[in-house]
């Protein structure tokens, strides 16, 4: 079964060399009750990241090894859609303007009130969220290519908001056998409930 | 400003930064009902121990004369 994102609870990374900071930004956010992962490193940060979980990142521009500019470019190029919530040491334009250019959700610069942070990092999560809502969506035309003619039949049926029993009776077979193919339907959609399956079912027949 | 002294500044706002984040933290911890207070003593270690980082970098830039 494709696990679907609303069923996991967000987490926020924090990437950050300085033991200090990055322990107290942890600690800040964890006293929001968000949900955060530390990293030392871009390196250990992109071995722990997992792009099926809902994040964001809040990223130290400046780092020794591979800089936060450089871990930005490297998401990028994996086609990551995490947003990222910069942190600066110091006003540097030039290096706000290349994050700003490479897709930055948003940028700080330290010291930083609280509130501040935390509204950010709130709001990189709403829009990871609302990210995700898309690409999921654009990826169903595609899933719905995989399904039998006769699971897309039952698909119909569960669209006009037929109760399985009707559907087996419509297509003369039983109620488990239809049961069964709407099982097949939900998993191959990626699909965790009935209201969304009825909802992709409904597009099918009046599409937008 | 020479370089090493830009690098030395560099370093003393990480101390201070980690001390408002604590600050803060511990502030927000305090307005919970559920408020455990093992975690806001953690907190004020770490203010601590910050604030004597702070201070030994500022004794570097001082005997840097």
């Amino acid at each position: 079964m494709i696990p679907h994102s609303s069923d996991r609870r967000a987490t926020v990374y924090v990437v950050d060399d300085d033991d200090a900071v990055r322990h107290s930004l942890g600690f800040l956010l964890k006293s929001a009750g968000l949900p955060i992962s530390p990293h030392v490193s871009a390196q250990e940060f992109l071995a722990a990241y997992d792009a099926a979980q809902p994040s964001c990142l809040v990223l130290d521009i400046c780092m020794p090894n591979m800089s936060g500019l450089e871990l930005q470019q490297q998401l990028n190029l994996r086609r990551a859609i995490i947003p990222v919530v910069f942190i600066t040491g110091h006003a540097d334009v030039p290096m706000a303007v290349e994050a700003m250019r490479g897709g930055a959700f948003d940028f700080l610069e330290k010291p930083f009130h609280d509130r501040e942070l935390i509204d950010r990092v709130r709001h990189a999560l709403e829009r990871d969220a609302g990210n995700r809502g898309l690409r999921d969506a654009h990826q169903i035309p595609g899933r719905l290519k995989c399904l039998t003619a006769r699971e897309r039949q039952v698909l119909r049926l569960v669209g006009t908001g037929k109760l399985n029993k009707v559907i087996a009776a419509d297509l003369g077979v039983s109620r488990r056998t239809v049961e069964a193919h709407r099982a097949h339907v939900m998993e191959k959609l990626g699909v965790r409930s009935l209201a969304q399956l009825v909802r992709i079912a409904m597009d099918l027949e009046h599409p937008h | 400003m020479d370089e090493i002294a830009s690098d030395l500044l560099h370093e003393l706002n990480q101390p201070l930064v980690a001390i408002e984040n604590y600050a803060r933290a511990s502030e927000r911890l305090l307005t919970t009902e559920s408020c455990d207070l093992n975690d806001v003593r953690e907190a004020l270690q770490q203010i601590s121990a910050q604030a004597m980082r702070a201070g030994r970098l500022i004794r570097r830039l001082r005997t840097r004369g």
